[in-house]
């Protein structure tokens, strides 16, 4: 059953449940696109998270009584939203370059951690299938579940203050690229060429939630030669 | 064509609007002015749409040349076509100046916040000092002429996109003003007190729970509601970090929760037990505890507390109180 709590005086927070599954963030994409079919005046924004969809609104149009009204009529026919199917999107990524040493500076301590070879890691990545959950922290970070646990790894201890944008990390069970320069603790195992975000590009993210992501390695060259492209 | 030259960017002056809403879905913050009235107001008084693009100064002020003349200043009137032809000035621009007080000057002299005021190419805009509050706008009749980026000309300095690419303003910067028709900004007009806000009053800043406030117990309530809390150095456009005493989480269940949405003016309770106030460049989901949401209306006196600054809650008992279903 859903949940409704305020997020103050100009958003609210319609909440699944207390845990990350794909049937539950499924429900929230279902709600997101049933609430979205309505138009309802004096929403200015959405955000779906793993288990809450949080609906922005503008407080001298509308409220939250009025809105909560609203989308607990909608709420026996969000069942019947037929969810498009999930868009397979590959990532290219460089996990080690032949030159190029920046690349995935802490691939290494990835495999000695886990008692793995460089190739065991990479090939255990690679060979996965992740699902975008979210987006958030970010413009354009997709928090992807599915990551097999054998290369599962805590963060570092003290963050690195720039992470180069498109470097691939790993945090605990969790894997992820970032789409900017940013401060971050990740465990750096590799680099895409690919732009996650650009403003100045239709359409301005590649992924969205519910799309699944596989990463496929390549080499120096292709690396160079799609980091051109972009 | 009118353009604003700056002299000296001030410790952080940035080009902001209401923000970039409609793709938080992707991770994108809104950003935008941290005081919206105060950006709507000065807008509205220089005759622009309230969301026009203006500047943000924190803490001290830019330095400010104006430069070339208003598309506006050749008039259909004859006889002020003549003044003017016999007149060794240009008309630039208009402009309005709100929120923190940094005692402004055009040549040196002060000029009054809260109305229009028409300045002439080769006039200087300097500020004095900071005498309170933490943040002033400065609105030009026309707009800052700068791109649109994702529908709004906000800067947001950690993505580098938006305003003056993506960056504050340094000296050297030139901005081009937008064209306006309007003259609505007259010098004589009279001041409009009833639109300056009281960002000096102590009265505690009013907040409703949210959905994790739960976790704390009646000692934790207690420290929340009854702390005077100190704005850290630490602070920023994302958000106003606070010190003072730390709030205590009971049980298990602990700080973090399952990353989801957080919006303008939300209060976090990270592990140190020591609150966050989101603000106009926060991120749009965050992992900890949202104990609390300020209300809308008193955003613009939590925008304005600099580092240092006193705060305190109360919760919000009026009629529009949401509850939780």
């Amino acid at each position: 059953m859903l949940k409704y709590f305020p997020s103050g005086d100009s958003a609210i927070i319609v909440k699944a449940s207390d845990q990350i599954s794909v049937e539950i963030n499924n429900t929230i994409r279902r709600l997101l696109t049933r609430v979205e079919m309505e138009s309802i005046p004096g929403i200015t924004d959405f955000i779906p998270s793993y288990n809450e969809l949080m609906i922005c609104f503008n407080p001298s149009l509308t409220g939250f009584h009025k809105l909560v009204d609203t989308i607990r009529s909608l709420e026996p026919s969000i069942a019947d939203i037929h969810l498009p199917p999930s868009t397979l999107k590959e990532v290219p990524v460089l996990y080690k370059g032949d030159t190029l040493e920046e690349i995935g500076p802490d691939l290494e301590d990835v495999a000695r951690f886990n008692k793995l070879s460089v190739d065991e890691v990479i090939q255990i990545h690679s060979s996965a299938t992740y699902l975008v959950y979210m987006l958030g922290f970010t413009p354009g970070f997709c928090y992807l579940g599915g990551m097999d646990s054998r290369i599962a790894m805590p963060r570092k201890e003290s963050p690195r203050l720039k992470i180069p944008e498109g470097s691939v990390g790993i945090a605990d069970k969790q894997t992820g690229i970032y789409p900017i320069e940013s401060p971050g603790g990740w465990q750096l195992i590799g680099q895409t060429p690919l732009k996650l975000f650009n403003p100045n590009r239709q359409p301005e993210f590649l992924f969205q939630i519910g799309d699944t992501l596989r990463f496929k390695p390549i080499s120096e060259n292709e690396y160079l030669k799609l980091k051109q492209e972009q | 064509m009118a353009e604003i030259i700056i002299e000296k960017g001030g410790m952080l002056t940035t080009i902001q609007d209401c923000g970039r809403h409609g793709y938080q879905r992707y991770g994108m913050p809104v950003s935008g002015a941290m005081d919206l009235p105060a950006l709507q107001t000065a807008n509205t008084l220089v005759g622009n749409s309230s969301g026009a693009a203006a500047l943000e100064a924190t803490l001290t002020g830019p330095e400010i040349l104006f430069s070339g003349s208003c598309e506006s200043a050749s008039s259909d009137n004859f006889l002020q076509t003549l003044i003017d032809n016999f007149h060794p000035v240009t008309r630039c621009t208009i402009i309005a100046i709100t929120g923190a007080d940094m005692q402004p000057c055009i040549n040196g002299r002060p000029i009054e916040m809260y109305r229009p005021v028409k300045v002439n190419s080769g006039d200087r805009l300097t500020f004095t000092g900071l005498k309170n509050g933490c943040r002033t706008y400065i609105a030009f009749a026309g707009g800052l002429d700068v791109p649109m980026v994702m529908g709004s000309r906000s800067t947001y300095l950690r993505a580098k996109i938006g305003g003056l690419e993506g960056r504050p303003l340094k000296a050297g910067d030139v901005i081009p003003l937008g064209s306006f028709t309007n003259l609505a900004g007259n010098n004589s007009s009279p001041k409009i007190t009833s639109i300056i806000p009281d960002y000096q009053t102590k009265r505690p800043i009013r907040i409703i729970p949210g959905p994790e406030l739960q976790r704390l117990d009646f000692e934790g309530i207690r420290t929340f509601l009854t702390t005077e809390y100190t704005v850290s150095a630490n602070s920023d456009r994302m958000g106003l970090r606070l010190d003072g005493q730390p709030i205590h989480i009971k049980g298990a269940e602990g700080h973090d929760i399952i990353s989801a949405g957080v919006s303008f003016g939300t209060i976090q309770l990270p592990g140190n037990g020591l609150p966050i106030i989101l603000m106009s460049d926060r991120q749009t989901t965050g992992g900890y505890a949202r104990i609390a949401n300020i209300l809308t209306e008193e955003l613009p006196r939590v925008a304005q507390l600099k580092p240092g600054d006193k705060i305190r809650f109360v919760e919000y008992s009026g009629e529009k109180h949401p509850k939780s279903l």
